[in-house]
């Protein structure tokens, strides 16, 4: 069983593709969770208009981490896959993936390649400022993950106090030895517009990396005692 | 002569945090990151504070005559300079300083001398390339685009 989850803020104008492009898969899943993480434009009523097909919860502003831990809690998939709310799958995103994860069951989480474009209705000079590099590219981004229930049970949820929660998460898999493949295939498609990088906090995003980083080395060098160590060169 | 000029942090490009017992930088243009141990955490606070290589080679050199040749601690921190430059961590500065007016440096010298080791990892760099945080710009608006780039 596949569900789907979709945390989105303030998405009323691209929330209704991402949703098609999650009914459309060839292999569609069994549930859908869009949590509207204290939207106040018109998502929710971007939303209502697929009735029961997707399951819609609202929630204060509390970041994506808890948007995303919420629908991993509520959801019964044994598979769980994630979606951003201004990003879209092609329609074998679901099929490809789950084949891998049947192929190889000690498999815990697969991702796949994207490919990013410039969202369409930008003016030429919102355009012409945006770096967008078109070219299909292994992503381990969260958009493109298909992972166990298992996986989620053995790292534990998202971080709430973070922005870049799905980093952390995996800095903490890969810590933990869960084993992931990449489909060698572009199954989703990545939207680049002004709002990606409207980050105001962007000072603090760096910051958080290097905590994370730090947290990850400090994770390794305590199992270098058992043999393994970070690959780090010297 | 390198080790004549003074360098800085070739921020904001890339980012670091001293954590007592070692300084992690990161390079956002290429997503590696890198661990200092204590010589090299020394070497790189004040260097890019803007302190010479030349100078800084000169007093790292005097805290350990006893222990290890001048030449070789000499060759270590002309290898480590090197591995700043070549990583893109470190550029020409407009404002050098010396040594002794950095006043709040955190990190001291170990008792002992150990060759620094700058560790280099790539293992999240796919990822970390492709957080939009690595293309703002201090505004917080992406650099242009090249002109030659397709532009719909």
């Amino acid at each position: 069983m596949i569900s789907v989850i979709i945390p989105v803020f303030d998405g009323e104008r691209y929330i209704a593709q991402a949703i098609e492009s999650v009914l459309d898969q060839t292999l569609p899943p069994d549930e859908v969770f869009v949590v509207d993480d204290g939207s106040q434009d018109g998502t929710r009523e971007a939303i209502a208009r697929y009735g029961s097909r997707v399951h819609y919860h609202h929630q204060s502003n509390l970041g994506s981490g808890a948007a995303r831990n919420w629908g991993i809690r509520e959801s019964k998939g044994d598979l769980l896959a994630f979606l951003d709310a201004d990003d879209l799958w092609l329609p074998r995103r679901l099929e490809l993936q789950k084949a891998a994860l049947d192929e190889d069951p000690g498999l815990d989480l697969v991702f796949c390649h994207m490919s990013q474009f410039r969202s369409p209705e930008l003016s030429p000079d919102e355009k012409a400022n945006l770096l967008c590099d078109e070219t299909p590219q292994p992503a381990p981004l969260i958009s493109c993950l298909l992972a166990r229930r298992s996986a989620f049970e053995r790292v534990g949820p998202l971080r709430t106090d973070v922005k870049a929660d799905f980093i952390d998460w995996y800095l903490n898999a890969q810590d933990m030895g869960l084993r992931m493949r990449t489909v060698d295939v572009p199954l989703v498609r990545r939207r680049i517009h002004p709002r990606n990088f409207s980050l105001t906090s962007k000072t603090d995003v760096r910051r958080e990396y290097l905590f994370m980083l730090k947290a990850s080395l400090d994770r390794r060098r305590v199992k270098t005692n058992s043999g393994i160590g970070p690959r780090g060169q010297a | 002569m390198s080790s004549e000029i003074s360098f800085e942090c070739n921020s904001p490009d890339v980012v670091f945090e001293n954590f007592g017992d070692e300084v992690i930088l990161l390079n956002l243009q290429t997503g590696r990151y890198y661990s200092l141990d204590p010589v090299g955490m020394f070497y790189w606070e004040h260097l890019s504070q803007g302190v010479s290589p030349r100078e800084l080679a000169a007093h790292i050199g005097r805290a350990y005559s006893d222990q290890a040749g001048g030449s070789s601690i000499a060759g270590d921190l002309d290898g480590l300079l090197n591995e700043f430059r070549s990583e893109q961590l470190i550029r020409p500065s407009k404002t050098p300083r010396a040594l002794a007016d950095v006043t709040n440096a955190t990190t001291k010298l170990p008792a002992e001398y150990v060759p620094p080791v700058v560790s280099k990892f790539d293992d999240v760099a796919e990822m970390l390339l492709l957080d939009p945080v690595h293309d703002v710009g201090e505004l917080g608006w992406p650099r242009p685009a090249p002109l030659d780039q397709d532009q719909g």
